[in-house]
């Protein structure tokens, strides 16, 4: 067998490198390599309503204040207060809509501590677990932690949150988290 | 038997094991089933006894509104449901107990007593044994609900363990929803069984 001419050698590693940039190129132009690319949340002006076929939530009014306007404790901790209507679609009464939003600029984390929310009843202050089939009015608050930044008449968004599987251990079984999956935007759109 | 006849029992024989195998496992009792209470059934005008508790109900109405007892600080009632209000004497047997957890079934769902009487209400009160109380059982249900035109009150306190007994009053629903109903006060009534 013949040895390929020089020119011809010399010219390999030329193609090798084209060949290389093309593809990085190409990767690139078709969206790197990333894993997932970042999916778009929905973001909803107050008074919309997000439904999963769950739970709906319609947010009303988003305030920041500096009293309890429930307790009417207060001036020590920022309150947000949020006036929603909810509609849960289950088959038995639930104690979970406390998870279903959380403020997103005020220093919570995405699952607050559940002594710092409360779901009310607008009509009489209780405190009863949500019946299904049944829409209400409610009032959220969330007393903030005493490092946030917001002052009273400031914006914040509230987060939707639902709850996904992420770990199925055998012994504890599955454990649940929260997941981001729309905003309420505060103030009009 | 011959070999012949017996290779061709074996396919038959393997799906009639498989047939068993199916019918024991849909006819297995579910999860929910092996660790709910179980239950002791009877009609709404006849006390039902379970080992921890009795219930006896005596009447079911359905309301726009409640009529809070005299003295009760003021509560809106106001509903876009129906309260569905259970008159109910209620007692716990061997320990003291409660019936927070009590649910109304109806039409496939289930809803949680109301605590919007103040003070001791059925679904606050926390008492002795062996002591009977009449009161108003209270649940906010959706309209649509009364088209079941039949419900189950569970009666069932915070405690109640798997496979232990509970009372459950099957009624019938009211057909004619008042624009009010008047609730009980929260009463003793005597000694219990």
């Amino acid at each position: 067998m013949s040895r390929p001419p020089r020119t011809a050698r010399r010219g390999r590693p030329a193609v090798v490198v084209a060949a290389v940039a093309l593809l990085i190129g190409g990767v690139a132009l078709l969206g790197g390599f990333a894993d997932v690319p970042r999916e778009r949340l929905p973001v909803l002006p107050l008074g919309g309503t997000y439904d999963n076929g769950l739970y709906s939530v319609s947010v009303r009014s988003v305030r920041v204040v500096d009293r309890d306007p429930v307790s009417g404790s207060g001036a020590t901790r920022r309150v947000v207060v949020a006036d929603v209507d909810l509609l849960f679609r289950g088959d038995a009464p639930t104690t979970g809509a406390a998870l279903w939003l959380a403020p997103l600029d005020a220093g919570l984390p995405a699952q607050p501590a559940l002594d710092d929310v409360r779901v009310v009843d607008e009509r009489n202050g209780l405190t009863e677990p949500v019946q299904p089939g049944l829409p209400l009015r409610t009032v959220y608050t969330w007393t903030l932690p005493t490092t946030t930044r917001v002052e009273p008449g400031d914006r914040v968004r509230l987060g939707v949150y639902e709850r996904y599987e992420v770990e199925d251990a055998a012994i504890d079984g599955v454990t649940t988290d929260s997941v981001l999956v729309a905003f309420f935007r505060s103030g009009a759109s | 038997m011959s070999g012949r006849a017996r290779a061709a029992l074996r396919p038959l024989a393997a799906a009639a094991m498989l047939l068993v195998a199916a019918a024991a496992t849909l006819s297995a009792p579910t999860d929910d089933a092996v660790q709910s209470p179980v239950e002791t059934v009877g009609p709404a005008g006849r006390t039902v006894v379970s080992r921890l508790a009795e219930a006896d109900v005596h009447g079911v109405q359905a309301a726009r509104r409640l009529a809070l007892p005299a003295g009760s600080a003021e509560r809106d009632s106001t509903t876009s449901g129906v309260w569905i209000v259970v008159d109910v004497t209620v007692a716990c047997r061997l320990t003291p107990c409660g019936f927070g957890e009590s649910r109304l079934q109806v039409g496939g769902r289930s809803y949680a007593p109301s605590p919007i009487v103040p003070g001791a209400s059925f679904a606050t009160m926390n008492v002795g044994p062996r002591l009977r109380y009449r009161t108003s059982a209270l649940f906010e249900v959706p309209r649509s609900a009364l088209a079941a035109g039949r419900a189950r009150l569970v009666v069932q306190g915070a405690r109640t363990m798997a496979l232990e007994g509970v009372p459950v009053i099957t009624m019938r629903l009211p057909d004619a929803v008042r624009t009010s109903a008047a609730v009980r006060s929260t009463v003793l009534v005597g000694a219990a069984s």
